[in-house]
């Protein structure tokens, strides 16, 4: 029996603050990562660093409450700094390709585990956009912010992802009509 | 017209992560709470991975071992650590800046020194009145193992065995004989 398995239930103090959100919020914060970069490994290393900059900042003061919406908040901010060092990195590989034209208004229902699959296939760019206006569903405006864009540019990258993600979920056999 | 891509929206996505990651990661926030000490400075090489450490006391009761170091030698910086349940598992203490652990007997990893039949590492407490600490040790319920004197290297000192049979060598700077 050791002391990281004991709640210091004594003391209102930082820790207490957050190991008495830490049962609720993990599975919310994991959950929320792990939906979104699809590999658990990842899911639990960004996991990690949203609660260890909530410690860090109960511990320093900065922070006086933890809450499960402030953690969900930061790990995505972790998401998008992981794919900016990952869209980095695939810049360094390849030039981004560049879809042209426009989705046509695409009018069809899509099959959901297949509508995801093919999210996950994307460059990180198109999936970034695609993730945090749809599976998040936030605002344009919101989504510009988020990836250091103004909003033309994302209105312009958001047509770019649907073609791509149309594309390649036409590709994958994905009903067309 | 909805929009497709509508259908990638989450619902509820919370996912417990395996159990193996849900400890590792509380016990890894418990150390950014418990070891960072601001005024602590490492010695050694530059990277060398210590950042200090901290000598954990195995005794039959903490609660009565927490009243014994908190009387005889000043103990602060009392924290108690308990399940859900109320049972207490873990308690630390400092004493100066040195901090200190308490954990139950529990064989066969926690063993006392009345389970094992004596201590095998005496503690040195730097005080500045040796006599004074002694003679509140030994109030609080302490034994003297070596009476307090004088001694040839300078400083004066003696050794104790508290209640639980941990010892203790207790030692002043040797006033300059006026």
């Amino acid at each position: 029996m050791g002391v990281s398995e004991s709640s210091a239930v004594q003391r209102d103090d930082p820790f207490v603050r957050l190991a008495a959100v830490y049962p609720e919020a993990l599975p919310e914060v994991y959950g929320y990562l792990r939906h979104r970069c699809g590999d658990s490994g990842l899911a639990e290393d960004l996991t990690a660093e949203a609660f260890v900059q909530a410690a860090r900042s109960l511990r320093d003061g900065t922070l006086d409450q933890v809450t499960t919406a402030w953690l969900v908040t930061v790990a995505r901010n972790k998401l998008i700094d992981h794919w900016r060092r990952q869209a980095r990195s695939e810049q360094m590989l390849r030039s981004v390709e560049d879809e042209r034209g426009d989705d046509g208004g695409w009018d069809t229902r899509l099959d959901a585990m297949l509508a995801a699959e093919t999210l996950r296939s994307l460059g990180v760019q198109h999936r970034a956009a695609l993730t945090l206006r749809y599976v998040d569903d936030l605002p344009v405006a919101e989504v510009a912010r988020l990836l250091g864009r103004t909003v033309a540019a994302t209105e312009a990258l958001l047509v770019r992802a649907r073609v791509a993600f149309r594309r390649a979920y036409e590709a994958t056999g994905g009903e067309r009509r | 017209m909805s929009d497709p891509l509508d259908v990638l929206r989450a619902r509820s996505s919370a996912q417990n992560p395996p159990p193996r990651f849900v400890l590792e990661l509380y016990q890894r926030l418990h150390r950014e709470f418990v070891l960072p000490t601001p005024g602590i400075q490492r010695d050694g090489p530059a990277g060398a991975p210590v950042r200090r450490a901290v000598p954990c006391l195995i005794v039959p009761d903490i609660n009565q071992a927490l009243d014994f170091y908190q009387s005889a030698f000043g103990a602060g910086g009392v924290e108690r650590h308990s399940l859900p349940d109320g049972t207490l598992v873990y308690a630390a203490f400092r004493l100066g800046d040195t901090p200190f652990g308490l954990a139950a007997d529990e064989p066969p990893w926690n063993r006392s020194p009345a389970i094992l039949g004596g201590s095998t590492v005496p503690i040195d407490l730097d005080v500045d009145d040796a006599d004074m600490v002694v003679r509140l040790a030994v109030t609080a319920g302490a034994q003297v193992v070596i009476p307090v004197a004088d001694q040839s290297y300078g400083q004066r000192a003696g050794r104790l065995a508290d209640p639980f049979g941990h010892l203790w060598i207790i030692s002043s700077p040797l006033q300059p004989t006026s």
